[in-house]
């Protein structure tokens, strides 16, 4: 029996800043981002158009902030997804593992947990010591008919212990590392229309001016053939250490133009010289995990409260006592500049804070994203960024606000500055 | 009985504000503590209780954390001592709360003192590093004091047209004053150019445009209006004392009533203490005013919320030269924060010192004449408190 589902909708979040690195334009994101707060830009309007919590959110990093795990878990958090009621898996270990959340995604949604919201993410991963490329790709799964096309698993296979896993830019291939060409012949795939196979693996080419974002790359490849091939069924996999994922994707009309707005996404780049570093002097915060979680409404899902009576929106949430006058309620985020300052003291660069009225009317006071420049009355946006790692290991992520431009507002998804 | 015209001065103390490397927290609150006994010509042993005001005891090894150093200083062991703190208010606080516990008639003297030893360490290890270390986990970061006030100041600009030229007029009237303030951190004068040219600290505010981070005390005696008006010596009376807290000292940046032309605090401090005091017309019926200027901007929002002019014409006013030292409302004559400093514990204190001072002629060479009534002004964190006394000549 084929496992078979459906594609309901895509969306990327690649870093806006290229840096050519061994002679590749790779996209890096800013000293502020990680794997989270890629998933989160990714996930969040893929969630905002469900208008209803998944069922499932199956998520697959490589570099995850926490080494002992803990992505998944504050994703939902962010997205406001959590509850007892959502299945959640977290998959690792090679680039494989976006195949393989793939087709635990099908089979969750074929069995009944659907809508499956599958997220595939990576940030400041390395292959020794290089800068890879940065970005997540998120996807909603259902069963039956989907939006965007219907999604097959063609086949799922383990090789020999005679594989190796081959660096990037390794030649000294060994016996037994076959290419990724020939892979698709393991499975008798009949090439449809003579197109090759789209493939991502530890061998497979730089995305042109994108570089290797890992486990999100078995979803960006095909995403980007459909953007320019519209109307073909597009065959990929993935194959890494060992393991090897083969999908097919029959779109249907509507997939070109979310095809493209992904493109667009990842297209949408800032050749930068240097790899973005921070620019504040390291902080080592007052720091408690309960009071992280404690915090964890207001901090990482914008959730305050409104005055029944007077209709205040009163953020950050002071709630205890306040019951039945004040009702839960998630700020808007976008809105444009109240005031601002470029704050100098700190040491190694200035902060550009700035205080934004939201287009609900809700106040917001927040950094602004690094390198950007903003004046009185420009747009804004809040963006999830990770502003500090205590000393015990914990990342602090809050909101910053980023310059929102018309082109970014059509494009409709995560933007560059 | 209420504080209002009830409550007065007998004696105020006030050490010079610098950097002291040889004067502990307690040195400090010992030397003004004595001074205003001295000043009310009581001995230690007839004051029955103290209110000590530090904010960042910190800084100073917790030396502060409680008022033990009042009792400590003034060799007093038994007598009841209690610390407050407010933020940038504290001082005030400090004489808040003695003049309550003379209005319960719970005590016959009392002394309130401010104090805040800040140049232990660098200004960079100072307050600054309590916004990298000590300060809410999220909230906070890339908050500096500055920084909230720059805000202030951008939307200020923005909204009435001043450019920051108008912003280094405070500095610069402020700077002249204290050159007749013996106390003063900084008696130097400084021109609109020096303000500008000064490195910049948070966009539109320069260093000039900022308090300096300062050492000192300050100290007031207080007694019942009836017991000082038996003594046949000069006093002070409390004729209005007005507080107000807004919000969590985070959640103020986020309310939507915060228009950040002012501070609304103020407005609803100045508003009860002016109605204790019958104050109905601020810039006629005041004869000088200490005010919060803790950077620049923050002098020309007080001018409006403090109900001397109207929303907008703050920078008209000091443009005039009304506030200036032998104009019609002489303000910050001391020198203000921008020239003495702020030991934040010790400003509201040294303030009410301030204005006894001038109401009672001890002002010395910048005495305002004739002034019989005044008022002292204090703002706490991003706007968070007010603190307004109204202070008139008992006599």
């Amino acid at each position: 029996m084929v496992l078979a589902a459906s594609l309901a909708s895509v969306a990327a979040a690649i870093p806006c800043s290229r840096v050519s690195i061994g002679g590749v334009p790779r996209a890096v994101a800013e000293h502020d981002e990680d794997a989270l707060t890629l998933a989160f830009a990714a996930a969040l309007p893929l969630v905002d158009e469900l208008g209803a919590r998944p069922r499932a959110l199956v998520v697959t990093s490589l570099s995850r902030p926490l080494e002992e795990g803990g992505l998944a878990q504050t994703l939902a958090e962010c997205l406001g997804i959590a509850g007892d009621d959502l299945h959640i898996e977290e998959h690792t270990g090679t680039t494989a593992a976006g195949g393989a959340a793939l087709v635990s995604a099908m089979a969750l949604a074929t069995s009944g947990l659907a809508p499956v919201l599958v997220v595939l993410t990576d940030c400041h991963r390395t292959i020794d010591g290089v800068r890879t490329g940065d970005g997540a790709v998120a996807a909603i799964v259902e069963s039956g008919e989907g939006l965007l096309g219907k999604l097959e698993l063609l086949g799922s296979h383990v090789q020999a212990l005679s594989d190796v896993w081959r660096p990037m830019g390794a030649v000294d291939a060994t016996a037994g590392d076959r290419s990724l060409t020939s892979f698709a012949e393991d499975y008798g795939v009949v090439p449809l229309g003579g197109q090759d196979r789209i493939l991502a693996g530890t061998t497979s080419k730089p995305l042109p001016g994108i570089g290797s974002i890992g486990s999100g790359e078995v979803l960006l490849r095909p995403l980007l053939q459909l953007a320019k091939h519209s109307a073909d069924p597009v065959d990929f996999g993935t194959r890494a250490g060992g393991l090897s994922y083969m999908f097919r994707l029959t779109p249907t009309d509507r997939a070109a133009r979310a095809a493209s707005v992904v493109a667009a996404t990842a297209a949408a780049g800032v050749v930068a010289t240097d790899l973005p570093r921070s620019a504040a002097t390291p902080v080592r915060s007052y720091d408690s995990l309960a009071r992280a979680w404690r915090d964890r409404a207001s901090v990482l899902r914008l959730e305050g409260f409104r005055d029944v009576a007077t209709g205040e929106i009163l953020y950050p949430a002071t709630d205890r006592g306040f019951e039945t006058t004040r009702k839960p309620y998630t700020i808007a985020r976008r809105g444009c500049v109240f005031a601002c300052t470029t704050d100098h003291i700190f040491d190694e660069a200035p902060i550009e804070m700035v205080i934004a009225e939201m287009d609900d009317g809700a106040h917001f006071y927040a950094q602004v994203t690094p390198g950007a420049v903003v004046g009185i009355g420009d747009p804004v946006e809040l963006v999830l960024r990770r502003l500090y790692v205590t000393d015990k290991g914990l990342p602090r992520y809050f909101w910053k606000l980023r310059p929102t431009t018309e082109s970014m507002v059509e494009l409709g998804g995560e933007s560059c500055r | 009985m209420p504080i209002s015209n009830e409550v007065a001065i007998i004696g105020t103390g006030v050490t010079p504000f610098g950097v002291h490397h040889d004067w502990s927290l307690t040195d400090l609150v010992g030397q003004a503590a004595r001074a205003a006994l001295d000043d009310a010509g009581l001995a230690p042993d007839q004051i029955e209780a103290a209110w000590l005001g530090v904010a960042e005891p910190t800084l100073t090894g917790l030396e502060g954390d409680s008022a033990d150093p009042v009792v400590e200083a003034l060799g007093r062991p038994g007598m009841p001592a209690s610390r407050v703190s407010n933020y940038c208010i504290t001082g005030m606080e400090s004489v808040r709360h003695a003049a309550m516990a003379i209005a319960s008639g719970e005590f016959d003297y009392v002394v309130a003192v401010g104090a805040e030893k800040m140049r232990d360490v660098l200004p960079k290890e100072s307050l600054v590093a309590k916004t990298k270390l000590q300060t809410d986990p999220i909230f906070a970061k890339g908050r500096t004091a500055p920084g909230q006030f720059a805000l202030r100041a951008s939307r200020y600009l923005h909204e009435y047209g001043y450019s920051p030229e108008t912003l280094a007029q405070v500095s610069v009237k402020n700077h002249r004053h204290a050159m007749a303030n013996p106390d003063a951190h900084f008696r130097k004068e400084v021109t609109v150019e020096e303000v500008l040219a000064a490195p910049r600290i948070a966009e539109p505010l320069g260093l000039l445009d900022c308090t300096p981070t300062t050492d000192g005390a300050a100290a007031a005696v207080l007694t019942s209006r009836k017991r000082a008006e038996s003594s046949g010596k000069p006093y002070a009376v409390i004729r209005g004392v007005g507080l107000a807290t807004m919000a969590g000292y985070h959640q103020i940046h986020f309310r939507q009533w915060n228009d950040h032309l002012g501070f609304a605090a103020t407005r609803e401090a100045s508003s009860r203490a002016y109605r204790q005091a019958g104050i109905e017309s601020p810039l006629e019926e005041i004869d000088v005013l200490e005010l919060h200027d803790c950077f620049t901007i923050a002098e020309l929002l007080a001018y409006e919320d403090l109900g001397l002019v109207n929303p907008g014409e703050g920078g008209k006013l000091l443009e005039t030269g009304e506030t200036t030292h032998g104009g019609r409302l002489p303000t910050n004559v001391s020198g203000g924060l921008q020239a003495c400093g702020h030991p934040v514990g010790a400003t509201g204190a040294r303030m009410v010192a301030e204005i006894t001072r001038q109401v009672l002629g001890q002002a010395g060479e910048r005495q305002v004449i004739g002034a019989r009534t005044g008022v002292a002004h204090t703002l706490g964190g991003p706007g968070v408190h007010s603190c307004v006394f109204v202070v008139g000549s008992g006599a």
